[in-house]
């Protein structure tokens, strides 16, 4: 019941956030459901994060998911720039509502920005979870890395089968 | 298979590695308590200048530690119980932890325990006990503590700061509550006799058969040592706040000095200025020299004291400032030696149930 309540919270989040964006241009809708709820332009990862690349350096944040589970988030902990990671590691820490929660790095690679306005505003993350709530920009070490992950459709998907 | 697990341990930091340990390695559904010597506990992301109260703790022998979970400050000592629920990260579930534990006092003891929307146990409208959570790698904790028969004046002296209104941070606050020990609504209660009955209803709530495990000092790994280290570590305890500014007015008999500076996570001072009467012609310049210095009243006087030095003239009143910062933002933890097992007096603090097949 309580996963249920969350993804329809979920959805409603991510509905009015396309329509900032400025229509449905990057969401194809199927005819099993109204709307993606993910940016169509980057990937996914099994742990909630989400990838864009320009370039050779990914931006990376939590989804509008992974945001809404979290609740309100207080404070953001960032890895140093220059810091290098693997896949998985944890990278960082969000704190929501007395919970310290890793945040998990989904690829290998370097940090090369972080996003130092979450700072003094945390709560970018819970209000634009895909904009400017990004965490950091890494520098990736394999591309192939990013290829792997889910795009918009797998990620729906996955993100389904877990609340099932 | 899940299991129920009593810390034979008084050290926080002791307590904290091993649950830590506990958190990867146990069964998800498994069950841990603890009661630590006289410490305060800061969250993941707090302030320990704002939080409590250093100077009264150094003079007290009360430690101080950060744990890894989120929330706000907590003292505990022999009075008060830990309690912790490992679970998956899936089915994390505080409400239901909570309540078993609100279940268990009013089964077992006849007390009105009630849980608000913070997960806090209450007692008469008062908190006695708290709760904040850990997620990683799959696996969540919920720990808590509970209030049995805690020196409630200590508590109130440790997490109140003289430098509350001092400091200014987008670090997790704590949230402030009335408190009261469980001994109060009922006469004669102790740690260990709620102990018990924690444990019967955790038994029964989460299905756990098999027998209590003890774990001692001798039981302390390579891995605990190590997770030990970090956590007296003063990178750990103080370089871990995140950013801050701190702003006073010094009194003086020779007049009003203003200071205000910024310090970085890591503990570094960015931004100092000094502000004061003209006569006092060096405090510019003490300003810049403070850039890069580590925030902590030793490193701070110092630094003071070495201007001081060069400038004769202005002696005695950067010495007076020295002296009054050395106090305000003191760090009197002395750097932590490697940490040995202690097995000397390794007498178990609790007895194990004798479990009914």
């Amino acid at each position: 019941m309580l996963g249920r309540l969350s993804r329809c919270a979920g959805l409603v989040q991510g509905a009015s956030m396309t329509m900032t964006r400025g229509g449905l241009r990057q969401t194809a809708p199927t005819l099993t459901r109204f709307m993606s709820t993910y940016p169509g332009d980057r990937r996914y990862a099994d742990t909630h994060e989400w990838l864009k690349k320009e370039d050779g350096t990914v931006t990376v944040g939590i989804t509008a998911h992974a945001a809404e589970k979290l609740g309100d988030i207080v404070y953001v902990s960032l890895p140093e720039v220059g810091e290098s990671f693997a896949k998985n590691d944890a990278m960082g820490v969000i704190e929501s509502v007395k919970a310290a929660s890793d945040l998990v790095c989904p690829v290998n690679g370097k940090i090369e920005e972080v996003n130092s306005t979450l700072a003094d505003s945390p709560e970018l993350v819970n209000k634009e979870p895909h904009e400017q709530g990004w965490f950091v920009k890494m520098k990736l070490d394999d591309d192939a890395d990013f290829e792997a992950l889910y795009d918009t459709d797998g990620y729906q998907k996955f993100v389904d089968s877990e609340e099932d | 298979m899940a299991r129920l697990f009593r810390l034979q341990l008084r050290s926080i930091y002791e307590n904290l590695a091993v649950e830590e340990r506990l958190l990867r390695e146990a069964q998800p559904g498994s069950f841990i308590m603890y009661s630590s010597n006289p410490c305060v506990v800061m969250g993941r992301n707090q302030n320990p200048w704002k939080e409590c109260n250093i100077r009264y703790m150094a003079r007290e022998g009360i430690e101080l530690a950060r744990r890894r979970s989120g929330g706000g400050t907590v003292y505990h000592d022999r009075g008060n119980l830990c309690y912790s629920f490992i679970s998956t990260v899936k089915s994390h579930d505080k409400n239901a932890n909570s309540g078993i534990v609100a279940d268990a006092l009013k089964s077992g003891f006849g007390i009105n325990a009630e849980v608000n929307e913070r997960n806090d146990i209450l007692v008469d409208r008062k908190k006695v006990s708290g709760a904040a959570y850990r997620l990683t790698r799959g696996r969540a904790y919920h720990h808590g503590t509970l209030l049995v028969d805690s020196s409630l004046e200590r508590l109130k002296r440790s997490i109140l700061s003289p430098e509350l209104g001092k400091i200014s941070t987008k670090a997790t606050d704590s949230v402030r509550s009335k408190v009261i020990n469980l001994s109060h609504a009922v006469k004669g209660l102790t740690v260990d006799k709620v102990s018990h009955m924690l444990e019967r209803t955790v038994r029964t709530k989460l299905g756990i058969s098999k027998p209590t495990i003890s774990i001692r000092s001798a039981d302390i790994t390579e891995g605990d040592i190590e997770e030990i280290e970090n956590l007296k570590q003063k990178s750990w305890l103080f370089g871990e706040t995140p950013k801050f500014k701190v702003s006073y007015e010094m009194d003086f008999s020779w007049g009003v000095v203003q200071v205000d500076m910024e310090i970085e996570r890591g503990g570094k001072v960015t931004y100092c200025s000094f502000t004061g009467p003209k006569v006092v012609y060096s405090l510019p310049l003490l300003g810049k020299t403070m850039a890069g210095v580590t925030f902590g009243g030793a490193q701070v006087s110092k630094e003071i004291l070495h201007v001081a030095r060069a400038l004769s003239g202005d002696q005695s009143f950067l010495e007076d400032i020295a002296g009054y910062l050395e106090d305000k933002i003191a760090t009197p933890f002395s750097a932590p030696s490697s940490h040995r097992r202690d097995t000397s007096k390794d007498a178990d603090i609790w007895q194990i149930d004798p479990i009914e097949i």
